[in-house]
């Protein structure tokens, strides 16, 4: 732990994202004062210096994210101002210039205010995917590799019937299914849902699953990778105060919809207007089926973050009582709590 | 001073056992911090367990810094980085603008545990086959090689312990914090006693009854327990010595003391206890028995010759403290019976007597190791000693390692590797894994039961329960070590991997595709890091990897600057699109400078001279896309020398080639004809050009030169920019009246040929 500053963002208004590029040696940040910001680790100090920092919206700045390396530096925003945009780096700019990092396309078709923003795993192309309160999950797509100003928006799904009301408290997340051995998946929530979207042979986007149980909404939503391990892991973080685990196997079906439908839900509670809207589902090629593998209540607060580590092995959850807490699967397949960080004591 | 040299002398040899003291190493921790920077492990860890978890707990900075204190406001958010030592907390609130990088618990990124983890990894490496314990079960059972396989894996589990020891060794030497140290403190007492009880008394060559067996079984037992809490200590025994009020033969705190010393075989340390007392001068000067004086002579002369390495002479030994116990039973004394029960008591712990050696024991393992020593020295016995030992002295709950020892002891070795786990997941992982090579842990499929739905369906997982707990503890090790930012522990990753023992046949599949899924987060920075992830991918068979390994290669070398390796690597990652887009741009930057881009390793590829960069150099960054790629440029390469030559003849003819190219992107036939072909060959008194070439430049023209393209404007509005004013003003501002012009001189051209 020795040598770990906290250092100021630099923000001057609340920090709504902080986001590790594939090495983890920068860091992106945004705020509602509109500006993101890039950080980069000094390895002899181990301390982050910020390389750039620029206007990037005309509003609150909530979600960022880098894609992956095999496509250049590059960092997609979400904002309240209704809009998405992509940055790439500039080598030739100098650090804190304001210019190091260019405007290479601004997607505006949301029409309501942005939550977030996620590139999709590199294996699956330069792809994004963004969610607002419109309720409209949007797909984008950079098709010609060589030019990347250049987004076209390949999928449009309604989430909910109707969008939440303003006044309301609302929230959407989404997280990629990371595997290159899993067909194109990501699972998006929708205030107290949360589904499970692959896309099947058709280029079509179905709900193959869904995670069950929520009382509340949830405020994060992480997909692990599943390196060395043929299952998924999911975790959530909700308003309700549970820390929750699903597992998600896949079976290569043999594209028999009846059977797929029966493998994917497990629950009782299942839509059946959504199992009747998946009859295509023998497009998809293989089903799913999810369990909660398990639920925990040590925040007894409302859990703000949950993330995975690179290989999928830990897991931390944030929550209001002040708390990270670290979690880590035993050998006979539990969640256990192997640490405690705390910010008020 | 020399009062305290005396309690030393009554010590075990510090230097040679190297048992831990915290007060020494609390005093070793660096305590000097580096301005505001430092913020040491104490800032940070909490003396306390989370009441919901019983996790350890830590803050996430200084007590003063924390940003949820005092009233202050907003929601916790955290993110774990790709390296364990970076995490980023930050607090989404009103004022809450600072960014808290936290490091996971208990990571070690110092050299030597890299070098720690790379011996062990060798030492698991080099058992091969040896790695998996098999029971033969048909034809003829070789005893020989059973035996021969124990004592490769014995070797082996000695070297680990070896290699730990140097660890902690080398730790202290850089004063490294103490609870790291303290953990692999009791990591080793507990390794010390699995040796002791599994590792040594079952190979080929060594078994309890012969000398070097036992001398073995021995010395291990007295490190392990010794070791362990490093008793008693030195002022315990000031204390004991420095009673003034009585001669310190007359209290009984000097009898407990000796007692102690000698159930922990610190026979040395015992004689001088002895001696330091002054107990001969005392019978025969002060109580004037020479009978007891006689017995304690011949308790130090027996205590010189315990016999370490020999059970025949040990009977004897033993033979002969009966009959010094009988002896002393039979004479009168002129001692005081306390006095005499003393004596009597060091005669019948040394003779073996149980209640004896249960009563003077302050632990179980004291008279565990007292019952090994003096009773009947056999494995054979061990759980009977651990069971009378436990009913006296408890365990000690509060540390880690007695019921690691004691479930050793009882042959429960799985439930240990938690225990191991927790303090350091490296000496879990191995000792774990040479357990497994040893058959010292449970068949999985006898422990799980396989209907059960929570096991049967991850066959193919690296951590699923059917490989058994030591794989388990390998693989997850293996991928802990990725996040460590150090090159050095990949190939230690990878190889455990890759060698971990799993029961599915498929088991090589689930391997490839977790190594094709860690790999390209390897931190490689040179040369030979990349040679060595693209032996990995040959190896794996990973050409899909290789091509993004390639394509992110390309992407770094672009972004330094460096566009032909850029393309190069392009070209090797399959990213045609690329290869094809950064030689055009290249051609492109060629013409609007008007002249060949100033790269040397550009210009040698399509150049004859190789007199900057050798040929194979040059071999090895073309790819056969390049080569096509490239062509282009090459010449426009030649068509600039020619044209700075004055050969027009050969200039018209590359301009020519490049202006009927086939596959010329229509923007840049605009380029092309602007630049060149209008100001050279079309202006008047310009170079002639044949009939027939004018027929191929027009027929280029009716196929590519559309005036509606915007990039072909762009282009053709960038060229009039760069033209000098006299120049430029002599073309027409839009593309559409410029080809008329071009249509024009190409007219000319032909009626000029014609006159």
């Amino acid at each position: 732990m020795a040598g770990m500053k906290p250092f100021n963002s630099g923000h001057e208004d609340l920090i709504h994202d902080v986001v590790y590029d594939f090495y983890g040696r920068h860091v992106a940040t945004c705020s509602s004062d509109q500006h993101i910001k890039v950080f980069k680790l000094d390895k002899e100090t181990s301390e982050w210096e910020l390389s750039d920092s620029w206007k990037a919206h005309d509003s609150s700045i909530v979600s960022v994210d880098w894609a992956s390396p095999e496509y250049g530096r590059i960092i997609v925003s979400a904002s309240y101002d209704k809009t998405v945009k992509l940055w790439e780096e500039d080598p030739d700019q100098p650090e804190g210039s304001g210019r190091r990092w260019t405007k290479l396309c601004t997607l505006n078709d949301s029409k309501g205010s942005l939550y977030t923003v996620k590139f999709a795993p590199p294996h699956l192309g330069l792809k994004l995917a963004c969610i607002g309160n419109d309720a409209t999950l949007r797909i984008y797509e950079a098709l010609e590799p060589s030019d990347l100003r250049s987004w076209t928006l390949t999928s449009e799904v309604k989430v909910l019937p109707v969008p939440p009301a303003n006044h309301l408290q609302s929230d959407f997340c989404i997280a990629w299914c990371p595997s290159r051995f899993s067909p194109e998946k990501l699972v998006v929530s929708t205030l107290d849902q949360a589904s499970i979207y692959q896309r099947g042979k058709d280029g079509k986007l179905y709900i193959v699953a869904k995670l069950n149980g929520h009382k509340g909404l949830i405020r994060d939503i992480s997909w692990a990778p599943s390196i060395g391990r043929w299952y998924h892991l999911i975790a959530t973080g909700c308003k309700d105060g549970k820390l929750r685990i699903f597992r998600l196997v896949e079976k290569l079906s043999d594209n028999s919809s009846k059977d797929a439908i029966n493998d994917s839900y497990d629950d009782e509670d299942v839509d059946m207007e959504d199992i009747a809207e998946n009859k295509e589902k023998s497009l998809l090629g293989s089903s799913v089926s999810v369990e909660l593998l398990s639920e925990h209540d040590d925040h007894n607060a409302e859990i703000w973050s949950v993330s995975w580590n690179l290989t999928g092995t830990i897991l931390s959850s944030a929550g209001d009582d002040g708390k990270v807490r670290l979690w880590k699967s035993t050998y006979s397949n539990e969640f256990k709590c192997m640490s405690v960080i705390t910010s008020n004591s | 001073m020399a009062a305290n040299r005396e309690t030393k002398d009554l010590l075990m040899d510090v230097n040679q056992l190297d048992f831990f003291d915290p007060q020494q190493d609390q005093a070793k921790t660096p305590s000097e911090p580096t301005e505001d920077v430092s913020i040491t492990s104490e800032d940070m860890m909490l003396d306390e367990l989370d009441p919901v978890s019983q996790a350890p707990v830590m803050r996430l900075t200084k007590k003063s810094d924390q940003p949820l204190l005092n009233g202050k406001s907003g929601t916790l958010n955290f993110q774990l980085g790709p390296l364990s030592s970076h995490n980023l907390a930050f607090v989404d609130g009103p004022n809450q603008h600072t960014i808290y990088p936290v490091s996971l618990p208990n990571i070690d990124n110092s050299p030597e545990f890299t070098e720690y983890a790379s011996r062990l990894f060798e030492v698991y490496y080099q058992l091969g086959d040896h790695r998996q314990f098999s029971v033969p079960t048909i034809g003829v059972i070789n005893k020989r090689s059973i035996g021969d396989h124990n004592q490769v894996v014995n070797l082996s589990m000695e070297n680990i312990v070896n290699e730990l020891r140097i660890f902690i060794e080398n730790g202290r030497e850089k004063d490294q914090i103490t609870d790291r140290i303290l953990d692999l403190e009791e990591s080793l007492t507990i390794l010390n006693c699995l040796q002791l009880i599994h590792f040594t008394l079952d190979n080929s060559f060594i078994s309890e009854e012969d000398g070097e067996g036992r001398l073995k079984f021995i010395e291990e037992l007295l490190n392990w327990v010794n070791r362990s809490d490093g008793e008693p200590n030195d002022s315990y025994i000031d204390q004991v010595f420095n009673i003034s009020s009585k001669h310190v033969v007359e209290t009984p705190l000097f009898w407990k003391l000796l007692n102690q010393l000698l159930l922990r075989g610190l026979f040395e340390q015992a004689i001088a206890c002895i001696e330091r007392s002054e107990i001969l001068t005392y019978l025969d000067t002060i109580a004037e028995c020479s009978v007891s004086a006689s017995i304690i002579r011949d308790i130090i002369s027996l205590l010189g010759i315990y016999p370490r390495d020999s059970s025949t002479t040990f009977r004897e030994w033993k033979s002969l403290a009966l009959e010094l116990v009988n002896n002393f039973a039979n004479s009168d004394t002129n001692v005081s019976g306390e006095l005499r029960d003393y004596i009597e008591d060091v005669l019948l712990v040394i003779s073996g007597n149980q209640n004896k050696i249960l009563h003077y024991s302050k632990t179980w393992y004291e008279s565990y190791c007292g019952l090994m020593l003096y009773y009947i020295p056999s494995l054979e016995l061990s759980q009977e000693y651990l069971t009378m030992s436990l009913k006296i002295n408890p365990l000690d709950i509060t540390n880690n390692w007695e019921k690691a020892c004691a479930d050793i002891i009882n042959g429960n070795i799985s439930s240990i590797l938690p225990t191991l786990e927790s303090l350091d997941t490296c000496t879990a992982a191995f000792t774990a894994a040479i357990c497994e090579a040893k058959g010292l842990l449970e068949n999985p499929n006898d422990i799980l039961n396989n209907n059960d739905s929570d096991f049967s369906y991850g066959n193919e997982s690296l951590f699923s329960p059917n490989n058994g707990m030591a794989t388990y503890l390998i693989n997850n090790f293996a991928l802990e070590l990725c996040s460590h930012d150090d090159r050095d522990l990949w190939p230690i990753s990878i190889g455990l991997i890759a060698i971990s023992p799993m029961i599915n046949g498929n088991s090589n599949s689930i391997k490839k595709a977790t190594i094709s899924e860690l790999l390209l987060h390897y931190p490689f920075k040179t040369n030979d890091d990349i040679e060595w992830m693209l032996s990995i991918c040959a190896e794996w068979k990973l050409p899909e990897v290789a091509k993004t390994l390639y394509t992110i290669l390309g992407n770094q070398m672009l972004y330094q600057g460096n566009t032909i390796e850029a393309i190069t690597n392009f070209s090797k990652g399959g990213k045609f699109e690329l290869v094809k887009q950064y030689s055009w741009m290249m051609f492109e930057a060629s013409i609007l400078q008007d002249g060949p881009l100033d790269d040397q390793i550009l210009n040698s590829i399509v150049s004859d001279d190789h007199s900057n960069i050798p040929e194979d150099v040059l071999d090895s960054l073309v790819t056969n896309a390049m080569r096509q790629t490239l062509a282009p440029y090459a010449v426009l390469y030649q068509f600039f020398q020619a044209r700075d030559n004055k050969d027009w003849v050969e200039a018209n003819r590359l301009l020519i080639a490049l202006l009927s190219f086939p596959y010329l992107p229509k923007y840049y036939l605009v380029l092309l004809v602007t630049k060149f072909l209008y100001p050279i060959f079309l202006i008047e008194g310009a170079p002639k050009i044949e009939e027939q070439d004018v027929l191929l430049i027009i027929e280029a023209l009716e196929n590519k030169w559309d005036v509606e393209d915007e990039r072909s404007q762009d282009l053709y509005s960038a060229v009039l920019e760069q033209l000098p004013v006299d120049v430029s003003r002599t073309l027409p501002e839009g593309m559409d009246k410029f080809i008329n012009v071009v249509r024009k001189r190409l007219s000319f051209k032909l009626y000029e040929e014609f006159v």
